[in-house]
């Protein structure tokens, strides 16, 4: 197996702490998160919106905004220590060790350059490829993620493309160079049920093939039961539980996971009500130190509601 | 892009037609007559008389107007006064320079406008920022002479690199001489295009398309050139294509200040002698070349921009 260590997880992430400065405060959007994903395993990092699951994936790829930082813990991919040399480690990694499919092709894929190009020029660049030769590979890949008449569509441009195709070719720029582990943020989100399906059994093709770890953050339960065999569940920053698929979306212990499965359409039990969770998690700036999710339903307790008697 | 090119040359005729118009009707109203400025204040009037009739000044307005239209259409600029030549020859004699002049302007300003641009979005926001914001501001304050004034001083008189004036005979000394005036046009356009792309490098550099380059391992160069500069510098066009009149305006003082014998210096001689047909024909000329510059501008545009080739 390429790279492996018996015994050693593809990624190991502990103790992960992440601040984001706001207007000159200093806010924490993780706190001290861990989770592990083992080769061909799909783990899925489950919140709500705002829960810290793009800055967690951004981290680890060395991409966080310019007013976000890594204050503590630690993440090893292969046993490299990511955050360790002042970033440069993970210009070796990128690429052929870790890829990220990002949430909204539409702004992530370069509006000026050819989709071709995009999902080549990783390896292109790494390999000495002639333009020949890139585009030959690019139609191969475009193939291979289901983009119909790759050959028709390998010099269009993203706007060009729908969303689906724009999601699928995000995908095969992120596995052009195998790699051992992709990070993936919501990408179903902007497509229809269908192109979502064909996506997730897409990835799923790509974990047994490549034998590729897949760190799949999403907010969708419904997602994580099909393509999931370990999850964490993230909220408002913290990891509220975590375990096997099984374990944890069978029996979950915690109530924001009870809360997040309630609110979840499922496939097995068509017309059954679904309760949505009252409020949105806070912003950064608003959540106290020892913000949890206790707290947000005590403000949205119906008798908290109630009108004021009158005297 | 055949109905684009159809479109803005349509809006270019237009545009020609507004300037000529409106040159002739001022031309008209200003005080002074050709031909007592060309003869002096001793001549007769009888010979003013005759030299009016013979250049078609006694005719009334509207004659004179069509007379001149129907000349220009049919490629005639006339005759001017002050030389006794046809002005076809004197512009074929002087366009080239000015050109020349605009052209190094153009080159000396991207390529001072660029690499200070990209230097200060990469750095981010801290010193460099401040300071470039603060020479923008000041040099953007300053008129075009002043800084002229300036440059001949410094690298003119004091360091002696460059002629402080005049054109010289050879290529090589046109180039020579063209130095400091350029230089002056190019400083007077500076400021806004470093804004500008600073403004929009700073966007590209947090963009999604440029973490998803990163993401797939490209060397940080290549990120930066293939993806950041390349759709940073898009908003550069259009400013150059709008400072286009700053442009033609800045070669035509500069001419004057630096003894430059090209468009500008003519038309100023043209203005002072009342020499009309001289007067007419170079505004034509720079209101061309600015509309000129507009169309290059628009073309390159599209030609860096796939999604503006639609409309
Ligand atoms: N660059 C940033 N500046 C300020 N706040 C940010 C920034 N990035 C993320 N945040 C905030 O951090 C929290 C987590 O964001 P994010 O990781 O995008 O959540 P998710 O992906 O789970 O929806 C949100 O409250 C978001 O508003
Ligand atoms: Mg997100």
């Amino acid at each position: 197996m390429r790279g492996a260590t018996v015994g050693q997880p593809l990624l190991k992430v502990e103790g992960l702490c992440v601040d984001v400065s706001i207007q000159g405060g200093e806010y924490a959007a993780l706190k001290d998160v861990s989770f592990t994903v083992q080769r061909a395993e799909a783990h899925g990092l489950v919140g709500e919106s705002g829960s810290g699951k793009s800055l967690a994936l951004r981290s680890l790829m060395g991409l966080l905004p310019s007013n976000a930082r890594v204050s503590a813990g630690s993440a090893y991919f292969n046993g490299t220590d990511l955050f360790a040399n002042n970033g440069r480690n993970f210009r070796k990694i990128r690429g052929t060790g870790m890829s990220m499919v990002f949430q909204e092709p539409a702004v992530a894929l370069n509006p000026i350059a050819r989709v071709g190009t995009q999902i080549t020029d990783g390896i292109a660049q790494r390999k000495g490829w002639s333009r020949k030769q890139a585009r030959e590979y690019a139609v191969h890949m475009m193939q291979l993620v289901g983009i119909p008449h790759p050959e028709l569509r390998v010099d269009a441009y993203p706007f060009q493309l729908s969303g689906g195709m724009r999601q699928r070719v995000m995908i095969a720029a992120s596995v052009a160079c195998e790699p051992e582990l992709i990070l993936c943020d919501e990408p179903t989100t902007a497509l229809d049920v269908t192109v979502q399906a064909q996506v997730l059994a897409l990835f799923d093709g790509l974990r047994t093939e490549l034998n590729a770890g897949i760190l799949y953050v999403t907010h969708d339960l419904a997602v994580v039961s099909e393509l999931c065999s370990t999850i964490s569940v993230l909220y408002a920053g913290q990891l509220v539980e975590s375990g096997s698929a099984a374990e944890v979306l069978g029996n979950p212990r915690e109530e924001y996971t009870r809360a997040l499965l309630a609110a979840t359409p499922r496939i097995d039990e068509p017309g059954q009500r679904l309760r949505s969770i009252p409020g949105t998690t806070p912003a950064l700036r608003d959540r106290p130190a020892d913000y949890s999710f206790a707290m947000r339903m005590a403000d949205h307790a119906p008798d908290s509601l109630s009108i004021p008697e009158e005297h | 892009m055949t109905r684009f090119l159809v479109r803005r040359l349509g809006l270019l005729a237009l545009v020609v037609w507004g300037v000529v118009t409106a040159t002739f009707a001022l031309v008209h109203a200003t005080p002074g007559d050709p031909a007592r400025a060309t003869l002096g204040d001793k001549a007769p009037e009888s010979a003013v008389q005759a030299l009016r009739a013979e250049w078609g000044l006694d005719q009334p307005l509207g004659v004179q107007y069509w007379h001149f239209l129907t000349d220009l259409v049919s490629g005639n600029l006339g005759t001017s006064f002050q030389y006794r030549s046809p002005i076809t020859a004197l512009l074929a004699e002087r366009l080239p320079t000015t050109l020349l002049l605009m052209l190094m302007a153009v080159t000396f300003a991207v390529v001072i406008s660029l690499p200070l641009a990209t230097w200060v979005a990469v750095r981010g926001r801290g010193g460099s920022d401040i300071g470039v914001r603060i020479f923008g501001a000041v040099a953007q304050g300053t008129p075009t002479f002043l800084i002229g004034t300036l440059l001949v001083i410094v690298f003119g008189l004091k360091l002696h690199w460059f002629p402080v004036g005049g054109y010289g005979r050879t290529t090589a000394e046109h180039l020579h001489s063209l130095v400091l005036p350029a230089m002056t046009v190019a400083l007077g356009i500076v400021p806004m295009l470093v804004n500008s792309l600073r403004a929009s490098l700073t966007d590209a550099l947090q963009s999604d398309f440029v973490a998803f380059g990163h993401s797939k391992g490209l060397k940080p160069a290549t990120v930066l050139a293939a993806y950041a500069i390349r759709n940073g510098s898009i908003s550069g066009v259009t400013i150059l294509g709008i400072q286009a009149g700053v442009l033609a305006g800045g070669a035509l003082v500069v001419e004057k200040v630096f003894a430059i014998p090209g468009m500008g210096s003519l038309m100023l001689a043209g203005i002072l002698g009342r020499d009309f047909p001289v007067v007419q024909a170079t505004t034509l000329v720079f209101a061309g070349i600015v509309v000129v510059v507009y169309l290059i501008t628009d073309l390159s545009y599209a030609l860096l921009d796939p999604r503006a080739r639609l409309t």
